[in-house]
């Protein structure tokens, strides 16, 4: 950003202003607003968030609403053990990761790319109308997505029925075992990626088209222009979202996924919050469940850790 | 969106119980050391009262058994001589199905029935879908309302709840010929009472659902005669060649017929004499269904039957709605819930004939495989039942009181107070027609004044089907014929804290080989993995912890 | 918004063969996202007996208003559409406005010191959470337990939300910051009258994304609500989908085919929970105008 090197007064042009070293109290009071603003919040967050966060302590109990928090017996980490030794566990975890993992792989970049496409596209009428259709069916619940997937892709359904008036076998593909995770994250992308793009088309506006025109002077082509002004202009709130996507990595669409899991069994789509579901939910077991919500925590922490460190090793603001 | 994100498992759940599944069965009790004890005395359960003779009913004489009515009395009689209540107000923690009701000072029926009560009642209503959520955060903050709807089905912890003491054991009030006190509560059925008991003690009022209910099946027999096949089948080849002749044919809309909506392992295990979940051996030991050659046959059969395209390839995954959309357009042949549902002009029988020119859909029952009879599975036979919290049952007076109000409740058919309770205000909400038939007014502004009702009445037990009068006997001779072949969970009401936690992750595992096996994604060899997971997955526990709670009674 | 479709000066005119394929995707895209609204609208439009014969109905063959009358009808719902549209305007102002304050209180961690430390508290609580039960307790304990409170003040910030938009604050340069800082501009005026305006498009994401979560809850309501007369269009639409108890039918004593069929009113209810919502699209729509630093930057 050339044009407004001046305003600087030392030759460093790319890093932030070094803040004066003052006393703490000073640079404090010099920020006393910074304060004032952030305190409303953080209010909400002790109150609402972390106050309730104490009644986690049910992961070392056999918690039973009647006798409360009080009146339960303290188990120690009797729970987690039961969590670490149970086989039902592994299978539930190894699902969760793959699913999360083909959904990072896929289901994220797509919006990013359908922004860049939109983008791209000259006509704002156009661009208006394909925006406001492909964000549509975030609104529309699983429920009501599944029955429409089952319609057109079903067993019974519309190609089926095209397939075998043909002679040809029907689709298998909304109660096949083996494909599953492939329809969880298809189904993902479909319902999500017009919603996904709001992000980053907004990331897009707050790019000078001063940037363009520099690259294009330097006889810079679109996929250039793409590559070196569009996506490092978006390459901040990608990071944010990836480092946050892998904070819920264990997290993978319950209401989705239990809904099919009927017609392909546990073994192909048991996830952790259904193994919550079915085992402490259901069950009645408080202390498991709110284990596995502590190990999740855990485990997200560390990845968003990690990710966090390595972003900003790679040059990006990172997460925090 | 979340307004139509209303989680269908728990809805299938819900409907699946209304349909008489036995889930509540499995998870029937536990213990931990905080327990308060039993109640000392035997148990012993509340008299079953005579009945009082209505008009047109036609008693049946198996028992358990509720009565049909072929019309409806001319001058219901007053079920209840003095008002119920002491003028003060009763809190309720109820379940609610459809919208909430129109508030009290807009909505006469509730007004009234304040008045007729003689308190303000102050219901907490919490959906369905939600139920077990809002009841266990109620629970924790220490405020159970007076009245308390139970059911294990929407919160499993509920009964570890009721194990610790939260609820009045309710014995002295209602046990033997006590119950006279309470007229109405005295005409629900024995079995109600005896299977929602928790270790010998009375917790609350049950809701009453037919012992056998959901098992009886229609099925469309106009299609079954054009076939070739004018009566029933008679052991499981003829099952099978009619189930797949079904699915063979053109009859369905956009010419796919299948036999079956969704797969039910109910109906062929039945046929199969696989047990109703467990088996008990005459030396006090427990089988499970899925460890029985039984079980293995019922699996066989319904390979064979997916694989000739009986069932829809959807099933495992089709909701109730689809399920009842896929019969009413004339899709599938077969079909099951419960009576209610099942019977009548706005049942299934009666929407599907005015939907489908000739359709006959009549009453099935599975054949025995041999020739012989099934073995039906009973169910619990209540839906839930309506407790009153320690704190409160303390005081015996308030007790009575809150007991008087549900007997007002139950108040059985033929009675004005039913009459109130299942039809609302006369001239208002409904009509009598010349041949005294309580006719419904189409009004949507009343459509929702009654939706506070839900606690222990008595509709689900009364056969009474205006304008389709005669399925009142078709219903009543369906159930008669299932109940005498039926048998009972030997399980229900023993005590195993591992059921309780682990029941639900144990079906599911059962489901899924059940579900994988019949598709053909598993093997039948997977048969013996699926029995190993079972084992090691709690089911060992469970029938070691059922089989000691057995021997401890006596073999009950 | 006409003038966009005017190519900049310095784009080159793109070849035939990309023009092609974009135009082929971004068809066969809004056809895949259309066709089950277009198939949700119709099977609410539906006569009964089309929608019991199946299939994928794309056009009410014979249209019929049944199932939304159903629904609306006896004045249950447009209360409860009063009691969403407070709660989403209130809701969302008082979000914003909060999240704005926090998420530039937070914009300069390096400079304000114990401020990364509260950005660092904020995200913990995206990673744990606590169960309904201790949730409940707290909000009871408040006393806001019946409050249309308690559909807000709970969640009124997303610390989600909150990241974004500070990351957007983040990415505005630097420099308009420090010559303000220099001429004596209070941070209120910083805030309001430069970061506010060049984020006119963050503000809009983010005002849709409290909007339509607001819009949506219905869980708050159920666990804090003890009286149905305050529940929102969300909870109250979610009773009309479930099949209703037993009873109801078995004392109707007309005939349940001329009744809607469950799918239509499902349909309807999907029809008249999002429509309201999606309609303020087009106004956050309106700020994702390109260039919105090309003012600023020259001055």
């Amino acid at each position: 950003m050339a044009t407004t090197a001046e305003v600087r007064t030392g030759a460093d042009l790319t890093a932030p202003v070094r803040p004066i070293r003052r006393p703490l109290l000073a640079r404090m009071w010099r920020e006393r607003w910074m304060y004032v603003f952030m305190s409303p919040g953080l209010i909400f967050f002790v109150v609402f968030k972390y106050i309730p966060l104490l009644g986690n302590i049910a992961a070392f109990q056999d918690y039973s609403p009647y006798l409360g928090f009080q009146g339960s017996a303290w188990v120690g980490f009797h729970n987690f053990t039961r969590l670490v030794t149970d086989i039902d566990v592994g299978i539930a975890l190894k699902n969760t990761l793959i699913i999360s993992l083909l959904q990072i792989v896929f289901a994220f970049p797509a919006p990013i790319a359908l922004a860049l496409l939109l983008n791209s596209v000259l006509s704002g009428g156009v661009r208006r109308f394909v925006q406001s259709v492909v964000y549509l069916p975030h609104f529309i619940g699983w429920v009501i997505v599944i029955a429409i997937w089952q319609e057109v892709l079903g067993g019974a359904g519309l190609v089926s029925t095209v397939l075998q008036n043909n002679g040809m076998h029907a689709l298998d593909f909304m109660t096949n075992p083996s494909t599953f995770k492939e329809l969880i994250t298809a189904q993902v992308i479909w319902k999500e990626i017009g919603w996904g793009t709001i992000i980053f088309l907004a990331a897009i506006t707050q790019i000078s088209p001063q940037l363009y025109e520099a690259a294009v002077a330097d006889g810079a082509g679109p996929w250039r222009r793409l590559w070196h002004v569009t996506l490092p202009g978006m390459v901040n709130i990608i990071v944010l979202l990836l480092i946050l996507r892998l904070g819920s990595v264990l997290t993978v669409g319950f209401e989705q996924i239990l809904l099919q899991q009927p017609a392909v069994g546990a073994d192909a789509a048991q996830v952790l919050d259904t193994f919550v579901y079915y085992r402490g939910v259901l069950g009645g077991d408080w202390g498991l469940s709110t284990a596995v919500g502590l190990l999740k925590g855990v485990v997200g922490t560390l990845l968003v850790v990690g990710a966090n460190r390595l972003a900003k090793r790679a040059g990006t603001e990172g997460l925090f | 969106m979340s307004a139509q994100s209303a989680p269908q498992w728990t809805r299938r759940r819900a409907l699946g119980a209304l349909a008489g599944a036995t889930a509540a069965a499995t998870l029937a009790g536990c213990r931990t050391e905080a327990d308060v004890a039993p109640p000392s005395h035997p148990f012993k359960v509340p008299d079953e009262l005579p009945q009082r003779s209505v008009p047109d009913a036609v008693p049946s004489h198996t028992d358990g058994v509720p009565a049909a009515y072929l019309g409806f009395p001319k001058h219901p009689y007053r079920s209840v001589q003095r008002r119920p209540g002491n003028g003060g107000s009763v809190t309720t923690l109820q379940i609610l199905w459809g919208p909430p009701p129109t508030p009290l000072a807009q909505n006469p029926w509730w007004q009234d029935l304040n008045r007729r009560l003689g308190v303000q009642m102050k219901p907490l209503l919490a959906p369905d879908s939600s139920f077990g959520d809002k009841l266990m955060t109620v629970m924790a903050s220490g405020n159970l309302p007076d009245l308390t709807y139970i059911h294990t089905d929407y919160a499993p912890g509920i009964l570890r709840a009721v194990m610790q003491g939260a609820f009045t054991e309710l014995s002295k009030y209602l046990s033997g010929d006590a119950i006279k006190e309470f007229p109405n509560l005295g005409q629900l059925p024995t079995y109600a009472w005896k299977n929602a008991a928790v270790e010998g003690g009375i917790y609350g009022v049950p809701r009453p659902i037919p012992i056998v209910n959901g098992r009886v099946g229609i099925y469309r027999r106009d299609w079954a005669r054009k076939l070739g096949y004018p009566k029933p089948p008679k052991n499981s080849d003829e099952f099978y060649e009619l189930f797949t002749a079904f699915a063979k044919s053109k009859f369905g809309k956009g010419g796919h017929t299948w036999a079956m909506g969704n797969i039910d392992t109910a109906l062929i295990g039945q046929m199969f004499h696989v047990p109703n979940n467990w088996r008990l051996s005459k030396d006090g030991a427990l089988t499970h269904a899925i460890e029985t050659d039984e079980m293995v046959d019922s699996l066989t059969f319904q390979r064979k039957l997916w694989a000739a395209g009986a069932m829809h390839p959807d099933g495992p995954n089709l909701s109730s709605g689809q399920l009842v959309d896929l019969f009413t357009s004339g899709r599938t042949a077969y079909y099951t819930a419960g009576y209610i549902p099942l019977f009548g002009v706005s049942g299934m029988r009666g929407t599907t004939i005015a939907a489908n020119k000739g359709a006959d859909p009549a009453p099935f029952i599975p054949p025995g495989r041999d020739g012989g009879k099934a073995t039906m599975y009973q169910g619990p036979g209540y839906y839930g039942y309506m407790g009153i919290p320690s704190k409160i049952g303390k005081d015996e007076e308030r007790t009575r009181e809150l007991l008087r109000i549900l007997d007002y409740f139950a108040a059985p058919f033929g009675s004005e107070e039913y009459v109130f309770m299942t039809y609302g205000l006369e001239g208002k909400q409904f009509h009598y027609d010349n041949k005294g038939t309580p006719v419904p007014i189409d009004n949507p502004a009343h459509a929702n004044w009654m939706n506070l009702n839900y606690m222990c009445e008595t509709q689900e037990t009364a056969f009474y089907f205006p304008g389709m009068l005669s399925d009142a006997t078709l219903a009543q001779n369906a159930l008669e014929i299932a109940v005498a072949q039926s048998i009972r969970d030997p399980t229900l009401g023993l005590i195993s804290e591992t059921s309780i936690n682990r029941a639900p992750a144990l079906s599911q595992l059962n489901d899924d080989y059940q579900t994988g096996i019949i598709t053909g994604h598993r093997s039948m060899g997977a048969l013996k993995e699926w029995r190993r997971r079972w084992r090691n997955g709690g089911g060992d526990q469970i029938r070691h912890e059922f089989e000691e709670s057995l021997a401890k009674i006596g073999g009950a | 918004m006409a003038e966009r479709a005017v190519r900049p000066p310095w784009m080159e005119k793109p070849s035939a063969l990309t023009q092609t394929g974009k135009t082929v995707i971004l068809i066969v895209l809004t056809i895949v996202m259309l066709v089950p609204f277009i198939y949700v609208l119709a099977v609410s439009f539906s006569s009964p007996q089309d929608v019991r014969g199946g299939g994928l109905i794309l056009f009410p063959v014979h249209p019929s208003l049944g199932a939304y009358s159903a629904v609306l009808a006896g004045g249950v719902v447009s209360k409860s559409l009063l009691v969403s549209v407070g709660i989403t305007l209130v809701g969302t102002a008082a979000s914003m406005a909060l999240t704005v304050l926090m998420a530039y209180g937070l914009s300069r961690t390096k400079e304000v010191p114990g401020s990364r430390f509260v950005l660092i508290l904020v995200l913990g609580t995206m990673l744990f959470g606590a169960g309904v039960i201790p949730n409940y307790l707290l909000v009871k304990s408040l006393g806001l337990l019946n409050s249309y409170a308690s559909l807000i003040l709970p969640g009124i910030i997303s610390a989600f939300n909150l990241v974004v938009v500070r990351n957007f604050f983040m990415s505005l340069p630097r420099e308009l910051y420090d010559s303000a800082r220099t001429d004596g501009a209070s941070e209120i005026k910083i805030l309001l009258t430069i970061v506010l305006p060049l984020s006119k498009a963050v503000i809009a994401v983010i005002s849709l994304f409290y909007a339509v979560a607001y819009w949506n809850d219905y869980f708050n309501a159920l666990l804090y609500l003890n009286d149905t007369t305050k529940w929102p269009i969300q909870l109250v639409l979610r009773q009309f989908v479930l099949q209703g108890s037993p009873i109801t039918d078995a004392t109707a004593n007309t005939t349940a085919a001329q009744q809607p069929p469950a799918q239509s009113v499902q349909m309807a209810i999907v029809v008249l929970a999002t429509a309201p919502i999606l309609l303020i699209y087009p106004f956050a729509q309106k700020y994702f105008t390109k260039g919105v630093l090309t003012g600023a930057i020259k001055e």
